[in-house]
């Protein structure tokens, strides 16, 4: 009795559904996207991706879901509190000039801020290859109009994020510093490398003897 | 009724499957999504709005080359078309027009379909700039291009009302987008929960504290430096919520609760940690299951 009530209920049912054929595409459908999602998620981590699953996305899924938006990791770690997590602004001013510059997102509030802040970032972290510097040229392009000059010094500051455990505040801290300039139509970007990161200078001389005392010498 | 409230009985996979994708519910909910989508797309159109030439114009601060070494392979944007700043302005002005007809319900398929090309576009054209909020709402947008959105709530209702159309108070279509709301909240929540648990201020308790010191976000140090407690439970009580939310949505006895919990708890995360349009959006994530309309 109750099987037959059941199935008198599936049978109403099922008439409101969409056809059969309809129901196998969507659910193929369906599938791929669920199965790329997943695939998304996994292969767009702040851990790497597995070879494995980087190609089987990129091969199958990436056609649908990259150009959609959808190949997406959604990681929002939001913050772990190290340096890189702080906030950061771009500094645009014209090459050996003390005039005012042009800071970004300066004035800003919100998410417009907060775009600005991504792409300061972006320059100082890098994305692709870890190179910010292309970015960083094309914002200086940007800036040759905005503030009328072809040579610019284009600086990111990582804002100081407050201690918890002492009452110290640290400094801004320089996390980018190029000149960009334009010259006949091109754009060069040279990077302002900090010394501590210049490889020591190579000496050719072997080790010599401690200097000898002027008065002993002959 | 909600999603998956639904008379078809189940009695094998293949019935709960069917049951959850194609069973007709009610079409109000996705009409309310529509509505806030429409919404938060104008919001978050309008930080765009201000320095799109000094970004996307020929001689902006994010050249197509530059943007387009940054996008992977697949990755198309319309805006490569728009090489002046009348066609820049133009695309964008298209997307705010997609994003009014959402909200109002104006050919809202159509509006949907226009408005996740046009912002899948824009966020290609600058990738760099693109954060969680446009994230979730690209998802959103692909959801509603796929249900009756504009079947309730609408112009577009009140249009069919006039000719004399009757009102389709339920569809299959919109258990499937409200499915899929369903499945990218979810994946949303899991995925920033692990992102999240892979550092250690999340299970120190401090994750809080950085959280505060983020520009725009709720700042609660003073309160932090009174009580450490404070801090950790705030910290564990975010990462609890994303658990419980993503976990919750599945399970009937749970799912209205949580999904109204989630209402407050999202925008008010968004609010701690600097991202209240992100907030916005996941809490447009839960409201189908909230049964509030």
């Amino acid at each position: 009795m109750l099987a037959a009530g059941q199935s008198v209920a599936n049978d109403r049912h099922r008439d409101l559904l969409p056809a059969e054929p309809v129901r196998a595409l969507v659910t193929i459908a369906l599938v791929f996207l669920l199965i790329g999602i997943v695939l998304a998620i996994a292969t767009n981590t702040l851990s790497g991706a597995s070879p494995l699953l980087g190609r089987v996305k990129s091969r199958v899924f990436s056609p649908v879901l990259v150009p959609a938006w959808l190949d997406v990791g959604y990681d929002y770690r939001i913050t772990y509190g190290l340096e890189e997590d702080a906030d950061h602004e771009i500094d645009l001013r014209v090459h050996g000039a003390d005039g005012p510059g042009l800071l970004l997102p300066g004035p800003r509030a919100g998410e417009r801020a907060s775009r600005w802040r991504r792409l300061a970032r972006t320059i100082a972290v890098g994305g692709i290859d870890d190179d910010g510097a292309p970015v960083a040229a094309g914002v200086a392009r940007g800036g040759f109009i905005k503030l009328g000059a072809d040579d610019l010094d284009v600086r990111v500051f990582r804002l100081p994020q407050p201690e918890r455990s002492a009452a110290a505040r640290g400094d801004t801290e320089q996390v980018h510093a190029s000149r960009v300039r334009q010259v006949g139509g091109d754009v060069q970007l040279i990077r302002d490398e900090p010394p501590g990161e210049l490889a020591p200078l190579a000496t050719a001389a072997p080790p010599t003897a401690p200097p000898v005392p002027a008065e002993e010498r002959p | 009724m909600t999603t998956t409230d639904s008379a078809v009985p189940s009695s094998t996979l293949g019935d709960t499957w069917t049951r959850f994708w194609f069973a007709a519910v009610p079409v109000r909910p996705l009409a309310v999504v529509r509505i806030l989508t429409g919404l938060l797309g104008l919001l978050l159109a309008w930080s765009y709005a201000e320095d799109l030439l000094l970004w996307f114009g020929p001689d902006g601060m994010l050249p197509r080359d530059a943007a387009s070494a940054w996008r992977p392979r697949w990755g198309v944007t319309l805006y490569d078309l728009a090489t002046t700043p009348t066609a820049v302005r133009g695309l964008f002005g298209a997307t705010v027009v997609a994003f009014a007809c959402l909200l109002v319900g104006l050919a809202s398929r159509c509006a949907a379909v226009a408005a996740a090309v046009l912002w899948a576009s824009l966020l290609h054209r600058g990738p760099m700039l693109v954060g969680p909020a446009d994230d979730c709402l690209a998802a959103l947008l692909w959801c509603l291009v796929v249900g009756p959105c504009g079947a309730d709530l609408s112009v577009d209702q009140l249009l069919r009302g006039r000719k004399g159309r009757p009102r389709a108070a339920t569809s299959p279509w919109a258990a499937l987008a409200l499915g899929l709301v369903k499945v990218f909240a979810t994946a949303i929540t899991v995925a920033a929960l692990l992102a999240q648990l892979k550092g250690d201020s999340w299970w120190n308790g401090e994750a809080a504290w950085w959280l505060a010191s983020r520009a725009g976000s709720l700042d609660l140090r003073v309160a932090y430096d009174r009580s450490e407690y404070l801090m950790n439970l705030v910290t564990h009580a975010i990462v609890a919520f994303e658990t419980l939310f993503a976990a919750g949505l599945w399970f009937a006895a749970t799912r209205r609760t949580i999904a109204r919990l989630a209402l407050l708890g999202w925008p008010l995360l968004g609010m701690l940690a600097g991202e209240p349009l992100w907030g916005l959006a996941m809490g447009v994530f839960a409201v189908p299951f909230a049964d509030v309309v």
